[in-house]
Parts: C-alpha cells; structure tokens; sequence
C-alpha cells in the first residue's frame, strides 16, 4: 500500500487505516527501535518503544503536514528509542553522555569516514548472509539483528526450535567461511 | 559468535534494508502489538474529546460496564467473594440521572442559605476546583511501574477485601489478587439450611476467598481458591483482550475510582483540610456530603411508585458524607469513607509504590508454578495455549 492510500485511508476510516500504516511500517519502525536499543533492551523494551512511536505518530498525525510517511515514522521512532536508550541506561547505572557519538549526527571527517567503513561492511554482511539461502538468512537475522530466540523464530517460520539451533549453528560456521572468502579476495 | 557480535550499529537505511528482506514478529504478535497502540490512542482520544471548560472529565460508562463485567467474573469465581457486589449493587437504587436531580436541588438550597461573602466563596470555590481537578486528572500512565496495596470494606465492617494490584507499562503485564474475608454478620440472613450444610455461621466467617488474577502478555488467568471448599484450587484462562479489569488499566476496579467515575460530581464539598499526612506522603482531606434518595421500599412507599427520586420531602433522602485524603502529588485517592445512615464504605491505601520501589506484576515462572497445583475450571480453559508462559 502506497503512503498516499494510508493517508486517504485514514483520513476516511481511521481505524483501517492505523492498520494500514501499521502492516505497512511495522518491520521498520522495530528495525530502527532493535538498531538503536540493542544491548540494554529486553524484547518487551523494544516492543515498548514500537507501541509508543506508532502511538504517538497516530496521535501527532496531521494529514495536511505530512507527505513522506517513512521519514516522518523513521524520526518519531528513533527519537522514541534513543530517549528509551537513555533511560535504561541512566536506570542501570550506565552514563552516556548526551555528547556521545552513540547520540550525535556524524560531524567530524572521521567520523564519516568510520561511518562509510561500517557501511561497507553492513553491506557485505548483509550480502553474504543473503548467500546463505532461506530459511538460514532469515534466521540468522532474527537471531542476531532482532535477538529473537529458537522459540520465536520458530514459530515465524514454522520450524521448530531444536531445528532452528540446528540450523542457526551450521548456517554461522557457513557464514564465518564466506566472510573470511571477502577478506582473503581483498 | 556471540549475537551482539555479528551487528553493530547500522544506519537508517540499512536498517530499513533488513526489514523490507526480512519482515519481523507473526501475525498474532503483530496483533497484540497493534492492539495495545490502539487501546493507548483511544485512551488518549477520550480523554482530549471529554474535555469541558479547564478540567478533563473521564468517561463513566467504562465504570459501569466494569462493574458488570466484575460482577460476573466474581459470580462465576468466587461466591463468598459477595461482599463486593453489595459494594456495587446495594447502593445502586438510583439511577444516576435522578441521584444527580436531587442533589442539585438540595445543593442549589444549601448554597442560597449560605450567608457568606463573595470573596470568601470565590476563594473556596478555587480551592474545591483545584483539588476535584487534580482528582480527575489523576494518571497512572505517568508511572512505568506502580503498586497499589489496599483493603475495601463494606456492609458497616461486616465484608473486607485485601488486594494488591500491579503494573508494570513497559512489559504490559499487569497483576490484581483479591482476598475477601466476612464476618459472623455477614452470614447472619443466610437460610439455615445453608448454614448448618456449611458448618455454622461461624465457621462460613473464617471461609477466605481468593482471586489471583494475572494479566500476562495476551494472556489472561485466574486462580481462584476458597478455604471452605476441599480439592485443589480452579484456574481459568482466556484472551486478555476478553478482560475488563484492566481496561484501561489494573486501577480501574480500586473503590476510589468508582467513586470518581459514578459518584464525585454528586456531593458537594464542605470541608478542606490541608497538610494530612497519611502513608508518609502529603496529603489533603475533603469532606463532602451528598443526599442519597433511597429506593422506594425504604420509605414504606410502594414499589409502584412511579417517581422516587422526585421526593424532596426528605423522607426518601438520605444524607450521605464521604471523606477522601487525596495524595497532594498525584490525584490519586488513598483513602475515602463514605457514611450513609447507620452503614458505611471504607476503602483504605496501605502501600503505594513508583517505579523503581513497585512491587512487579508475576513472572511467567511464578504463574506457571502457581496454576501447577490448579485444575481448569471448564473444557475452554483446559485446552486454552498457554506457550506465551513459556516463551
């Protein structure tokens, strides 16, 4: 469904069309909450966040003011797990200063470039995992991007979770032998 | 490798890379997901449309199907668990609209006798303002995690309730366990038959019925146990969305809420005492009074009498007083009494605490161990999946 059919959808049927915008935007606006909660989070923290971002961009919805729905929900969801971040750390004891480069926009020359580096190798880890076929690609991702354990992704692909460790276990080894191909071909 | 290992922090367009390749959470998540972002939204919807003049006003008919729905929950639970319904039901005569008829003419009275001055009324007219605003605009989403433990009493001390309730906003989990006791005098009326099969009158008072009831994930369960009854403890389990006891939160089954949501617009406040301190924490008492219009069997009338509430003669009318200590940070009440004739309701906070301190909803763990030794109360609740316990 296109933004345009969300937002004619829920300027006539709000209900649908909070589903609408929900079905839509779900898978990205967990990516981005997972992206940036990973490691202080539970997976209730994360689901937490999820609830409130799309809450609050239900709520703050102004169909006149809003064009490109993915920027405007991809903002609203990081603000909310970068202010979730910062209590659960400040909750554990952790002090990550406001001026921290996990917080800040890149803006020293450095900084772009050790962001570009990581990008490359987003980018090649992404690909060799693609390379590693379904359902072993989709379960290393909910595994190790989403945290999900055998159980949960067990129950997304129908597999059960004995054989998803299984799987799992086999298709890191496979992965750990494509990664050091990359580095042996540079 | 360990899972922290394989991703760092990727970027924004990575991370919407990964989940368009690799869509996240099954149907059934999704949908508890969705749900609980649509209950917050017509939370937040509610309560911006119901607004009148400066002060929010909460809708009261959530209260009142509450009510049914607890009424049922405990008809089917918990039977000795009656007291609380004559909480609800025995002063239900009157339907709200004509409650609301008496009280304004009598108040509409009270006012014009009151020979005071302008300035003094304006002043305590402010005052009563501020402190029924910060009453209503009570709101327990502002705590992540909050615990409330209290006792209800009613029939004049013959029927107490301790319960605990608990939330905890960022897992959803949310717990409510009820325990009720009775004295002799609440059997008193019970045919004889029913008391000698029971073992006595006294014996039916030292009978303790319980309601453990835990809001878990989607799940919803209950224990219910009863000393009086031999053989193990009944459980039953069915779709949280199925429960009322926590819409739109655990607190809504709290007397004082009750109050606020059928009854707070009806009485008038007489009396303000400031710097109360009650549970180590600041508070204010009101005392506010309200007249009552009884049932028409009360005032020897007949039952056909077409028009109760319309006796302003006084000899329906009864006077009734409500104290509440109202937490001066919060809004929410922590104790109220309410005194009607020779009766009275008393409903008193015993612990209150925030984030950090509260006490947390059961774990999974617990709620497994706790139904372990239980038996479903019905085939749906035997076949019911519980794996959201396991996960």
């Amino acid at each position: 469904m296109t933004d345009s059919e969300i937002t004619e959808l829920m300027k006539n049927s709000p209900q649908q069309g909070h589903r609408a915008l929900f079905d839509e935007y779900y898978s990205y606006v967990y990516a981005i909450s997972v992206n940036i909660l990973r490691g202080p989070a539970s997976q209730e923290d994360i689901e937490e966040c999820v609830i409130d971002a799309f809450a609050s961009v239900i709520k703050k919805f102004d169909i006149s003011s809003v064009t490109a729905l993915k920027p405007f929900i991809g903002t609203v969801a990081k603000n909310k797990a970068i202010s979730m971040r910062r209590s659960l750390t400040a909750k554990a004891g952790i002090i990550i200063s406001i001026d921290s480069e996990e917080f800040r926009e890149p803006a020293s020359d450095e900084c772009i470039d050790r962001n570009a580096e990581n990008s490359v190798m987003t980018e090649l880890l992404l690909q060799r995992i693609k390379e590693l076929g379904e359902p072993d690609s989709t379960i290393i991702i909910q595994k190790y991007f989403y945290e999900r354990n055998a159980k949960e992704i067990g129950r997304m692909i129908g597999m059960k979770h004995a054989t998803v460790r299984m799987r799992c276990a086999r298709a890191v080894k496979k992965l750990r032998s494509l990664l050091e191909d990359s580095d042996k071909e540079e | 490798m360990k899972k922290d290992q394989l991703f760092g922090r990727v970027s924004d367009e990575e991370a919407a890379r990964i989940a368009d390749e690799y869509p996240t959470g099954d149907i059934k998540h999704r949908d508890r997901i969705f749900r609980e972002i649509e209950r917050r939204v017509e939370d937040t919807s509610a309560s911006v449309d119901e607004v009148s003049g400066v002060e929010s006003y909460r809708s009261r008919i959530w209260g009142k199907v509450l009510s049914a729905a607890a009424v049922f929950v405990l008809v089917a639970g918990a039977a000795a668990g009656g007291g609380y319904l004559l909480l609800r039901n025995g002063r239900a005569g009157v339907p709200v609209a004509e409650f609301s008829e008496i009280s304004s003419s009598v108040t509409e009275v009270e006012t014009t006798e009151e020979d005071t001055t302008e300035e003094d009324t304006t002043e305590e007219q402010l005052t009563k303002e501020d402190l029924i605003a910060k009453i209503k605009n009570r709101d327990y989403d502002a705590y992540d995690q909050l615990s409330i433990k209290y006792h209800t009493t009613v029939n004049s001390g013959a029927s107490c309730e301790h319960s605990e309730a608990r939330r905890d906003r960022i897992t959803g989990n949310e717990s409510l366990i009820k325990v009720w006791t009775h004295t002799a005098e609440y059997y008193k009326d019970l045919d004889d038959e029913i008391i000698a099969e029971s073992g006595g009158i006294d014996k039916l008072a030292e009978t303790i019925t319980k309601n453990e009831m835990f809001m878990y994930k989607d799940l919803y369960i209950c224990v219910y146990s009863d000393t009086s009854s031999p053989g193990p403890d009944q459980y039953e389990a069915f779709d949280r969305s199925r429960c009322d006891f926590d819409k739109p939160n655990i607190f809504c089954d709290l007397y004082s809420e009750y109050i606020i949501n059928d009854d707070l617009d009806n009485f008038e406040v007489q009396d303000i005492t400031t710097n109360v301190e009650f549970i180590g924490r600041d508070c204010t008492q009101l005392v506010m009074t309200s007249d009552y219009v009884l049932p028409p069997a009360y005032k020897d009338a007949p039952i056909t009498d077409p028009s109760p509430a319309k006796d302003v003669t006084g000899q329906g009318v009864q006077k009734q007083t409500l104290t509440l200590t109202v937490d001066n940070e919060t809004g929410f009440i922590l104790a109220a009494k309410l005194v009607y004739g020779e009766n009275y309701e008393e409903f008193t906070v015993e612990e209150i605490l925030f984030n950090e301190d509260a006490a947390l909803p059961e774990d999974a763990g617990y709620i497994k161990n706790r139904i372990a030794g239980c038996i479903p109360n019905c085939e749906e609740t035997a076949a019911y999946d519980l794996s959201q316990l396991d996960e």
